[in-house]
């Protein structure tokens, strides 16, 4: 199970998908927030 | 064998400011972490404050101390302090500290963002208690009085206390979220080569699970408390009857957030346990795949057991069967992690140092929560449990107990990797014992306070509970006087004392254990190799 | 043995934990905790007089002795390995993760199938059939009581018999201050008890007029919350005369430990006697707004309704809690006009604010609550004390005569 550690490139890569992915879940709260402003019983 | 690098060149273009600089636009993830503990450390003796002025007026029937206002804002906003200001940023900061250095990553994936999610905290902190001290200048009425609850309408009625905590909490709730979103993306991304997700270790794991219920919940109650701070000043009846609305409704949507919000506190001590469990047993963890399983089953029931905690509000009755069956159910995960920590004991070679102290103070105190949690489930026997001591006593043996004491025990565990330096070991046994006696002297009588009939968030009260009464606050206050051997332990230890390898402890597994004691600035410059 | 180990533990120098002393210590705390559990009422429930806190009290004992074993039984396990599996004597390390092999795989199931049975079926099948007779409220009720909560006090309705009246704590504020000595029934006394008939089913509906407050009578088994504008029930069957006390049960505001609620449960005949002295009362009071009260009449008996309804707010000398409770002394509302000139009711003033209450505030709508003489009384007193000298009264007769 011998593998390369990540070159700087694909550091960056990674960092680029994380923002992606963090402003991604950020929209998601943000839609249960205002979704959770029209419950009503 | 991991193959550790060795040490990175020095980058003498990098801004390494100094001072209080440092700290202020520092995206590195221990000294991120090193802020979160310290806040949290501050903010515990300041709740811990609140609680003993409470005891202290508690000690004898009649209100010897204080006005019955002041006594209600004492109460609530000491659970504020501890839930929000104390245990999630110390969870936190175990979560900054520990992930990137257990998963092999150079830092966060969002190392700015981790930087803004603290500097929210100490601006929140001081909105939720600024009012205390308006209210001796003349300035409003004091700090929200309704209890962490905030239900409505006594928080509609309430003074500007309830809107100064209604803006602390979005603060503070935003805060969550970017760390969550931060610890999700950072364990998706960024692990080493040859780390799968079951490879994962499971303090990690814990604070997955706990990042999604994060996000899940924490945007319920910024809407229950916007819907709340509309109805308070722009017309709106929400919560109102006499509008068409429901006060249950805001029952609903607080404890949405607020039941997860209590796994949300235990989970990343439940990842990290099995981690000193299997250290001092000199044993790998049991189960791992069945405590991940677990975390995930009880982050999944968690969000659908909420009506548990207003059972007496006149739900109908299916609603009423439903909630205490799927309550009863969270036992089953939870029994399957109490199997598997004492199964990772089992058979081990133990040693009793003060970690280890305290994780086996926290299972047997925590089993206590979880089986008094069984009871108070029933729907037929909980009317007389409800907003009663009983409760009270319930929930911090779970949050004291459990997670307050699991902190601790990471705090002693990972203290020699953070500093370099071991801890005195007998300050710290000392402050264990101390600790747990006092502990249940404090709340053991509170069980029976709450089955005699005392009921919660009273000033004062009948001459029968006056007995019980005294041995608690007894109690309490040898319990809070004993966390300033803590505090001084570990101020000693960042101080100096005795050199820790980066081994630390005879048993330990992991990376983490493979960088030396403290990490360097840049903890993995290149990636280590995954066995 | 024991005493052997013990020995050898005193010989042994450092922080080693005592770990042989633990289990003996635990042992016997925990083996008495069955014992608490069933017969002594210091550390259980007050003793129950209604089926409802019989059953409650049953499941709690069955419950508790469930948790004391599983609690003992677990630990037991745990606290052997503690003391056998330790480095210091010597134990080496197993290196397994997991069952293996069918037996070990029993012993991983096996607990979690018993916590299966004691969850869903041991405890929940007998809790839904309790469920459902306590939240059975109409089968065979024999009365109704209406129990309304406020800040801070709970007003008591007979509907079938028109008897209302307004059940305030009686413990004087002396003896909260400590200028005095407590009382038996210190902070568990009220002015005007709730009669309740032995051995009937009262049918209890519940809400509230201002916040949610909770009806709790430990001996009853009940609680149940009031929730202003909606109604709640529940029921009790009293099965023993006796005087029974209970509490406010929901944070409601900064007198919450201090609106008990007391009730007198009597023999049928008693209650049906006491029934109607009330409805004479009712009558009497009523009758009052038929005169025409002198204004000294009015102030005396306006005092009398200030100190029980309004002087935990607004303060016995007026001076109020601003800003929560603006003081009456000097208040611009209370100087301002008692009626419009038509004769009707000006929107916030003085009488507006008594009648109708403030909407989002703690200031309650007292129509309900006051009768026409109490409302008149308290105005009249309000704006002729605490250095107020408007010099105007109002009669029982034109408070009727604006609802």
């Amino acid at each position: 199970m011998d593998q390369q550690p990540f070159s700087s490139a694909d550091l960056e890569r990674r960092r680029v998908a994380s923002r992606r992915l963090g402003w991604l879940i950020g929209a998601v709260a943000l839609l249960f927030y205002v979704v959770g402003l029209f419950i009503k019983r | 064998m991991s193959s550790v690098t060795t040490h990175p060149a020095e980058h003498p273009a990098e801004y390494h400011p100094g001072g209080m600089l440092r700290w202020l636009t520092t995206t590195n993830h221990k000294d991120i972490g090193t802020m979160y503990m310290t806040f949290s450390l501050i903010m515990f003796f300041v709740g811990g404050l609140m609680i003993l002025a409470v005891r202290a007026e508690l000690f004898q029937p009649g209100l010897q101390l204080m006005k019955p206002e002041f006594f209600n804002q004492l109460i609530g906003v000491h659970a504020l302090v501890m839930i929000f200001a104390a245990l999630m940023p110390a969870a936190t900061g175990f979560a900054n500290w520990m992930i990137p250095l257990m998963i092999g990553a150079p830092d966060m994936a969002l190392p700015r963002l981790n930087n803004w999610g603290f500097w929210l905290l100490p601006p929140a902190a001081i909105l939720l208690t600024l009012p205390f001290t308006l209210a001796l200048f003349g300035v409003g009425d004091g700090a929200i009085a309704t209890g962490w609850t905030f239900y409505a309408p006594l928080s509609v009625q309430g003074g500007m206390g309830v809107d100064f905590a209604i803006l602390a909490v979005h603060i503070l709730g935003i805060s969550s979220i970017m760390g969550s979103i931060n610890i999700i993306v950072t364990i998706f991304n960024m692990r080493a080569p040859g780390m799968t997700m079951m490879k994962l270790p499971l303090f990690a794991w814990g604070w997955l699970i706990t990042a999604f219920l994060l996000i899940a919940t924490l945007p319920v109650l910024a809407g229950a408390v916007t819907m709340l701070l509309t109805d308070r000043h722009f017309g709106t009846h929400f919560f109102d009857a006499g509008g068409g609305g429901d006060p249950i409704l805001f029952q609903h949507l607080f404890w949405f957030f607020g039941h997860p919000e209590v796994y949300i506190l235990l989970l990343p001590v439940w990842g990290l346990i099995p981690h000193v469990l299997s250290t001092f047993s000199r044993k790998p963890t049991y189960g791992y795949k069945a405590q991940v399983y677990s975390f995930i089953a009880i982050g999944l029931l968690s969000v659908v057991v909420w009506a548990h905690h207003f059972f007496t509000a006149g739900l109908p009755v299916p609603a009423l069967i439903y909630f205490m069956f799927s309550t009863m159910a969270i036992s089953l995960p939870l029994a399957v992690l109490f199997f598997c920590w004492i199964a990772t004991m089992w058979k081990g070679a133990m040693t009793f140092e003060t970690p280890m102290l305290f994780a086996v103070g926290f299972i047997v105190l925590f089993g206590i929560a979880g089986l008094t949690g069984l009871i108070l489930a029933d729907v037929a026997a909980d009317a007389q449990y409800h907003h009663s001591y009983f409760v009270v006593a319930h929930f911090h043996y779970a949050l004291f107990a459990g997670g307050i004491m699991g902190v601790m025990t990471g705090v002693y565990y990972w203290l020699p990797k953070w500093t370099g330096h071991m801890y005195n070991e007998t300050l710290g046994k000392l402050h264990f014992w101390l600790t747990v006696v006092s502990f249940n002297l404090t709340f053991i009588p509170q069980f029976f306070l709450g089955l005699a009939g005392m009921p919660r968030r009273i000033p004062d009260y009948a001459l029968q509970f006056a007995e019980f009464n005294a041995i608690s606050t007894v109690g309490a206050f040898i319990l809070g006087v004993s966390q300033l051997l803590f505090a001084w332990n570990v101020w000693m230890c960042v101080r100096g004392g005795q050199k820790a390898t980066a081994r630390v402890w005879e048993g330990s597994e992991g990376l983490e254990w493979e960088l030396p004691s403290p990490p360097p600035h840049h903890s993995w410059e290149v990636q280590p190799q995954v066995r | 043995m024991a005493s052997r180990v013990f020995q050898k533990h005193n010989e042994k120098t450092g922080g080693e934990l005592p770990a042989n002393r633990l289990p003996r210590r635990l042992f016997a705390a925990f083996a008495l905790l069955p014992c608490i559990a069933s017969a002594e009422y210091k550390f259980n429930f007050p003793e129950p007089v209604t089926p409802i806190a019989r059953e409650t009290l049953h499941i709690h004992n069955e419950f508790m002795l469930i948790i004391t074993i599983l609690f003992v039984v677990v630990f037991a396990i745990m606290i052997y390995s503690m003391i056998r599996h330790r480095k210091s004597v010597g134990h080496q390390p197993a290196k397994f993760t997991g069952p293996t092999g069918k037996l070990q795989w029993f012993w991983a199931l096996v607990p979690f199938a018993i916590l299966l049975f004691i969850d869903f079926i041991l405890m929940g099948i007998p809790a839904v059939q309790a469920i459902i007779t306590m939240e059975d409220t109409k089968t065979r009720a024999d009365m109704v009581l209406k129990v309304t909560g406020m800040q801070w006090k709970w007003q008591y309705e007979y509907p079938e018999a028109g008897v209302k009246f307004i059940s305030t704590l009686s413990t004087p504020r002396d003896q909260i201050s400590n200028a005095e000595s407590k009382g038996e029934n210190y902070l568990l006394e009220v002015d005007n008890p709730v009669v309740l008939p032995v051995g009937k089913k009262v049918r209890v509906l519940l809400t509230s007029t201002d916040v949610i407050h909770t009806w709790w009578v430990p001996q009853f088994g009940v609680k149940r919350d009031a929730v202003p504008g909606f109604l709640r029930e529940t029921w009790v069957l009293i099965e023993k005369p006796g005087i029974y006390r209970g509490q406010c049960a929901e944070l409601c505001g900064k007198d919450h430990g201090f609106m008990p609620v007391v009730v007198h449960a009597v023999p049928e005949p008693e209650y049906v006697a006491w029934l109607e002295a009330k409805k004479a009362e009712a009558k009497a009071a009523a009758g009052g707004a038929d005169r025409t009260w002198s204004s000294d009449e009015l102030i005396a008996s306006g005092k009398e309704v200030y100190e029980k309804q309004c002087a935990s707010c607004h303060q016995p000398n007026g001076q109020g809690l601003p800003p929560a409770f603006p003081a009456l002394a000097g208040s611009p509302i209370i100087k301002g006009p008692l009626l419009g000139k038509d004769g009707k009711i000006l929107k916030d003033s003085h009488v507006d604010r008594v009648i109708n209450g403030k909407a989002g505030t703690a200031m309650q709508a007292f129509r309900n609550t006051l009768s026409d003489v109490e409302l008149a009384a308290v105005i009249t007193y309000e704006r002729n004390s605490f250095g107020n000298r408007q010099g105007d009264m109002i009669q029982p007769a034109q408070i009727k005569a604006l609802r």
